[in-house]
């Protein structure tokens, strides 16, 4: 079931970016964390870090872009900071399951009113 | 093998924007291929939708989720859902692509590709074995692209899939645009690509174009189909009876009548072979 763990590791790698830097720095040192043989480790410290991090960045893109078509109001009203916006959320969840396209637009909108709350707080 | 599988001819997969001009131009598109994941968990809109579309066209289910490659297993939910819909439509195939999505309570969200190796085809030989007790509609499986070769392989892509279709029984839905961007992505010859394959299996095709960025060719949806994807399409359906082609266009949709344009280019090389009216 060597299989399962490396799977496991490559969806880390591609949807959690402090790990995937982590792991590219020094893959040894995430070997026991991920629960891989060394072997394995090695292996998968072959993957090019560009391509890993393209991938990544795509999964967010493609994030994005099903969000702002469930949210086209609040893309409108946002603008450019829509975008700087779900960069910031986008590591902080990651929606599963079926509707996880609508659970994400849920997810960042509460992000957003959050977000707001705190800089009308920190006006005060 | 996969002889007694009706012809459908020349199709597109439905995406919302166009649905107007769809109706309008019903002529022609001899079928649809949905997206299944959009009507999983349907609302009273997409289950009018749906009925709506499977009165007027055939309908081909297109999975995208349901992680055929997971080593941990398929998501039983999912699974029965998925069974559902298939049921419901009752097409005479579906899909889904040779990947993984899920791993480890993560969805990646993509199709994410697998290490070419034994267990892998293990694994995706048990996963279908799965599915087949609760689908038995006849599945065909989808080449991907892949932005990163996973280390370790055992054989090559070609031979992978081949593996996969033979041992699996699966027919091929052979994505042209995904064989041409990853040769050129991993600069290899498509011809040896296909001289691994077991052709025989092909039953449907996908085309459409992508784009260029930062050196690499992305598989994005968002363009028309270039003249080396129309080439290998000829190449294809000279030598293969295939059942049907599909126009896999999402992103930077045009107005629908280039896309019309782009189904008749395909419905005249099917012509030209015999494959289709």
């Amino acid at each position: 079931m060597e299989l399962a763990v490396i799977q496991k590791s490559l969806a880390l790698f591609y949807t959690d970016s402090k790990l995937r830097s982590r792991f590219f720095a020094n893959p040894l040192q995430v070997q026991e964390e991920l629960g891989l043989s060394e072997q394995k480790v090695l292996e998968l410290s072959t993957l090019s870090p560009s391509q890993v991090n393209l991938f990544a960045t795509s999964l967010k893109h493609k994030r994005l872009g099903e969000v702002r078509e469930l949210l086209p109001l609040t893309a409108w009203k946002l603008g450019k900071k829509f975008n700087s916006l779900f960069w910031q959320y986008a590591e902080t969840y990651m929606p599963e399951g079926i509707r996880k396209h609508h659970n994400d637009a849920i997810a960042f909108a509460t992000f957003i009113v959050k977000n707001a709350e705190i800089a009308a707080s920190d006006r005060l | 093998m996969f002889s007694h599988l009706p012809t459908l001819g020349v199709g597109i997969g439905f995406r919302h924007p166009f649905r107007s001009e769809l109706f309008r131009q019903q002529q022609q598109v001899d079928f649809l291929e949905i997206v299944a994941e959009h009507y999983l968990d349907a609302s009273f809109h997409q289950e009018q939708e749906l009925e709506l579309l499977a009165a007027h066209f055939p309908i081909i289910p297109h999975a995208i989720g349901l992680s055929l490659g997971s080593a941990e297993g398929l998501d039983d939910l999912y699974l029965r859902k998925l069974a559902a819909l298939i049921k419901r439509l009752n097409p005479p195939w579906w899909s889904e692509h040779i990947c993984f999505t899920k791993a480890g309570g993560i969805d990646i969200g993509h199709l994410s590709p697998l290490p070419h190796t034994r267990e892998a085809v293990d694994v995706l030989c048990r996963n279908i074995d799965r599915v087949r007790r609760y689908i038995d509609v006849p599945l065909i499986l989808e080449n991907i692209t892949y932005m990163m070769a996973i280390p370790g392989a055992e054989m090559t892509e070609a031979q992978f899939i081949a593996e996969v279709l033979e041992r699996s029984d699966c027919g091929l839905l052979l994505d042209v645009t995904n064989l041409h961007i990853n040769a050129v992505n991993y600069n290899y010859d498509v011809r040896d690509f296909f001289n691994e394959l077991p052709l025989e299996r092909v039953v449907q095709l996908h085309f459409v174009g992508g784009h260029w960025q930062d050196g690499v060719l992305i598989d994005s949806h968002s363009r028309s189909t270039p003249s080396e994807v129309w080439q290998l399409i000829a190449e294809v359906v000279a030598s293969v009876a295939v059942k049907g082609i599909v126009l896999e266009r999402d992103e930077n949709l045009p107005p629908f009548s280039e896309l019309v344009n782009e189904l008749e280019r395909a419905r005249s090389i099917g012509r030209q072979n015999q494959r289709w009216n």
